[in-house]
């Protein structure tokens, strides 16, 4: 992803096909991490997967980085909030008290 | 004639409300997965139903949309640099691949509900429908708004659509690239 | 100019000037505040004097038909008059007219926006006429009690409100990415984010909050929905499901939904005080981030609803604390507000007078929610009249008096006529006398043990000493609705003939009124610039007691 091209507009165009090469490597990754047989290095292994291609579809496809700030704010503070959504659940939610 | 205004932030007023409207589709989608992911934690014993969604399928399916996002981002691409011919081409193919996603998905329900999987069969199978069907309809939006998009292309007007709707489309594919681990990997074992 | 050449329908219905729009907000919110005013009345009777034939309904109101009535005064007042209304109508009207631009980002969006929430009029209002009636299980809407039509007889009427509610939340979210993304893209040159009137910054901190609050609910409204009519159990216990969880993503969207609501009537408060007390408006800079600092804190308060919900015992201490913690920024807020009367030339105008008359009675609210804000106190009043009366005395000031103050104050900007000072001077004294009236007693009666959802008070042996006060409260609800008639009669009479308004009526400094009154479609008749922030009353080197943002610096 080292060659970038610039564009009209002055946008940074990464080597698309080459990003798109690494999240189908990533994606079997993912499903040869469920064969191995290690229950919580599985999960770590593949959720760790999905985040990284997210991040890079994120970045390269939709270009987050070359926004302003304010666009990353927003982004990250929904995020954020389901994060805290998740966390304030967990205890009434997964160990329901007394159970 | 009206005051004209400053672009005070240098971001397109367009793509600043796209940004806006994928925070709230951040928070929803992510309140759906969030409810599942907690009573998913809250019963272990899903895991058996989960070894039941067809993980090739799924795992094709991954694949034909991040193949999706790749043409879409190259129809921008095309756009940026002053070729909307050639966009079109991309978006086209882009529309595609999102129907031929469609269809897998159809095959694949199909096939769940003749085996008994139904949304009522347990909670399992009810997020299931219910989280992927949402995400169908984003797909299925993502479809129309591209074809829309296509038409005003080929007039060559607005162009800076091409990108706006490329966000929403990565950002759906984004929202997959969870779904998948989520119903159809992790398993538990 | 090109408002001439439009036919009628594009003019006056399917318009795209946000002004239109703003009006088409208002007068659908003032509708069903008369709705949602009407099922109060019919309500309070029943409590005063059960089981009587109720005048003006033909007939006895049944338990069921109560409980209807109940959830969809809550329903309508909450989401087709306050945020119509206060977010959408005064946000739609205010944001370009003050930030100096000629409309919003999106018209079009913005056009589709009201015809969406229209429609979620519609469906709501059609609940009323279907099989079994309208939703009759409380606004909050909690499962089990909703998850399947059979548990309490109402099938179409849930499942309209559910679509209402969802079709409301869509209108609202596309009304809030067009603020903030006008807001943030269309500033009128000069105009920076530290020169923004006030009532800005707060629609669009309100828009911020409903957009990141309500995406869980969204979802959580779906599972719901499919519960109800596919047959599915998120939230039945017995396949697995829990209640609670709705009840979570509930008052994670509710609790924001409360500073969705207050934001934008302590906006107008912003305005309406400088200009009538001839003083920049106390502490701009704190009064911003202490909003800030409140709405990044209200999504972290949300479980102070669910005490007595069977809710972890370990969470109720956070949440007693950040409720009580976000007290702090609205005190600040206040006392920035009290502090700019201080020796001001104070004008009490209509406006003026229920600007002050938030401040007086918000101060009820604020103080009855510490109550309830700490787990202990609160599992004592929790679900009876204590609470009603409490968020009664928070959303009752926060809508009708700043809302009230909003109309009086915008009034001649919306529609180029001044409304009747005498009329309002009477609409403001009854309203506010009235309003004590219904809900002091409720404060008392809660304390007593009223339960808030039970349709017949004498059946329960220890009320019946207090059922004096359910009277008086009646008694001040009937009071506090005949006193909008000096409203309504003062709104349609000015309306046609009125006093003309010139484009500046009040000498206020902001830039809506630069613009003529009512300004015609694009605002401005030449692009404005601004030199200097919102509220320049009384600066000792002008000749006049005000300075607006777009005049150049006086020669000295």
């Amino acid at each position: 992803m080292a060659r970038e091209t610039a564009s009209e507009g002055g946008r940074h165009h990464p080597h698309y096909v080459a990003v798109w090469a690494v999240l189908v490597a990533l994606l079997v990754v993912g499903i040869v991490a469920t064969t191995l047989g290690r229950r919580v290095l599985g999960a770590v292994l593949v959720f760790g997967v999905a985040a990284l291609k997210a991040l890079l579809v994120a970045v390269y496809f939709m270009h987050v980085g070359q926004e302003p700030r304010l666009v990353r704010i927003v982004l990250y503070g929904g995020l954020a909030l389901v994060v805290i959504v998740i966390l304030g659940l967990v205890p009434d939610i997964v160990y329901v008290y007394g159970d | 004639m009206a005051a004209r205004s400053e672009l005070a932030t240098g971001i397109p007023t367009g793509r600043l409300g796209v940004w806006w409207f994928l925070g709230g589709e951040i928070v929803i989608f992510g309140g759906l997965v969030a409810c599942y992911i907690l009573l998913r934690l809250h019963h272990p014993e899903w895991a058996v139903e989960a070894a039941h969604t067809q993980l090739a399928i799924g795992a094709l399916n991954t694949f034909v949309l991040l193949t999706s996002s790749l043409t879409m981002v190259q129809a921008y691409a095309c756009v940026d640099r002053g070729r909307p011919q050639r966009a079109l081409i991309q978006l086209g193919a882009t529309a595609a691949l999102g129907t031929l996603f469609l269809a897998i998905k159809t095959f694949e329900y199909r096939g769940e509900i003749a085996e008994g999987y139904t949304p009522t069969r347990n909670l399992f199978w009810s997020f299931y429908y219910a989280m992927t069907g949402l995400h169908a309809l984003h797909v299925l939006a993502g479809i129309v708004a591209i074809l829309v998009v296509m038409a005003a292309v080929r007039r060559r007007e607005a162009l800076q659509r091409v990108e706006y709707v490329g966000l929403y489309w990565h950002f759906v594919d984004i929202v997959w690239i969870f779904l998948f681990p989520l119903l159809y990997i992790a398993s538990g074992s | 100019m090109r408002g001439k050449q439009l036919g009628f329908w594009r003019r006056y219905v399917f318009s795209t000037d946000h002004k239109t729009i703003a009006k088409q907000y208002i007068f659908t919110g003032l509708f069903m505040a008369l709705v949602g005013g009407y099922l109060a009345y019919v309500f309070r009777q029943q409590l005063a004097w059960p089981n009587q034939p109720i005048f003006g309904f033909g007939g006895v109101l049944g338990p069921d038909q109560y409980n209807a009535f109940v959830t969809m005064h809550g329903t309508i007042m909450v989401f087709w008059v306050a945020m119509p209304i206060l977010l959408s109508g005064f946000g739609n009207l205010l944001i370009p007219l003050m930030i100096g631009t000629d409309d919003m980002a999106f018209p079009r969006l913005n056009m589709l926006s009201y015809w969406v929430f229209f429609l979620s009029t519609v469906v709501l209002l059609a609940s009323f006429f279907v099989p079994g009636g309208p939703a009759s299980m409380g606004w909050t809407f909690y499962p089990p009690l909703t998850s399947r039509a059979d548990y309490t007889g109402v099938a179409w009427g849930g499942h309209l409100w559910i679509v209402a509610v969802a079709l409301e939340f869509a209108a609202m979210l596309m009304g809030g990415i067009n603020f903030l993304t006008t807001t943030i893209n269309r500033r009128a040159p000069g105009m920076t984010f530290f020169r923004l009137p006030l009532m800005v910054w707060m629609q669009n901190t309100a828009s911020v909050l409903f957009m990141f609050s309500v995406g869980p609910l969204i979802a959580g409204a779906v599972l719901l929905l499919l519960d109800r009519v596919v047959g599915t159990g998120f939230y039945v216990p017995e396949t697995g499901g829990d209640p609670l969880l709705f009840q979570h993503l509930f008052w994670f969207f509710g609790h924001p939904e409360v500073y969705v609501i207050l934001l934008p009537g302590l906006g107008v408060l912003t305005e309406v005080i400088p200009a009538f007390s001839r003083k920049p408006v106390f502490g701009y800079r704190s009064i911003v981030i202490s909003t800030i600092i409140a709405g990044v804190l209200s999504f972290v308060v949300w479980a102070h609803h669910q005490f007595v919900s069977g809710i972890d015992p370990r969470l109720a201490v956070p949440f007693s604390i950040t409720t009580i913690l976000i007290s702090v920024p609205f005190a600040v807020f206040l006392f920035c507000l009290i502090a700019t009367l201080w020796q001001g030339a104070i004008r009490f105008t209509t406006a003026n007078l229920f600007a002050l008359g938030v401040i007086a009675e918000f101060l009820v609210g604020g103080t009855t929610g510490i109550v309830n804000g700490s787990a202990a106190a609160d599992i004592y009043v929790h679900d009876t009249y204590f609470v009603v009366a409490h968020f009664h005395y928070t959303l009752v000031p926060a809508v009708l008096f700043a809302g009230f103050a909003g109309l009086y104050y915008w009034f001649p900007k919306m529609f180029g006529r001044l409304m009747s000072e005498a009329l309002g001077q009477v609409h403001f004294w009854t309203t506010t006398i009235f309003f004590n009236v219904t809900f002091l007693p409720q404060l008392a009666l809660g304390l007593h043990g009223h339960h808030r959802r039970v349709a017949d008070p004498t059946q329960f042996p220890w009320l019946a000493e207090v059922q004096h006060l359910n009277v008086i409260s009646t008694i001040g609800a009937i009071g506090l609705l005949l006193s909008q008639v000096f409203f309504l009669a003062n709104f349609l009479y000015s309306l046609v003939s009125g006093r003309r308004a010139e484009a500046n009526p009040w000498q206020a400094t902001t830039l809506e009124w630069v613009a003529p009154s009512p300004p015609p479609h694009g605002n401005f008749p030449e692009p404005v610039r601004v030199y200097r922030g919102p509220y320049e009353y009384s600066r000792p080197d002008t000749a006049e007691d005000w300075l607006p943002q777009h005049a150049p610096e006086p020669a000295r």
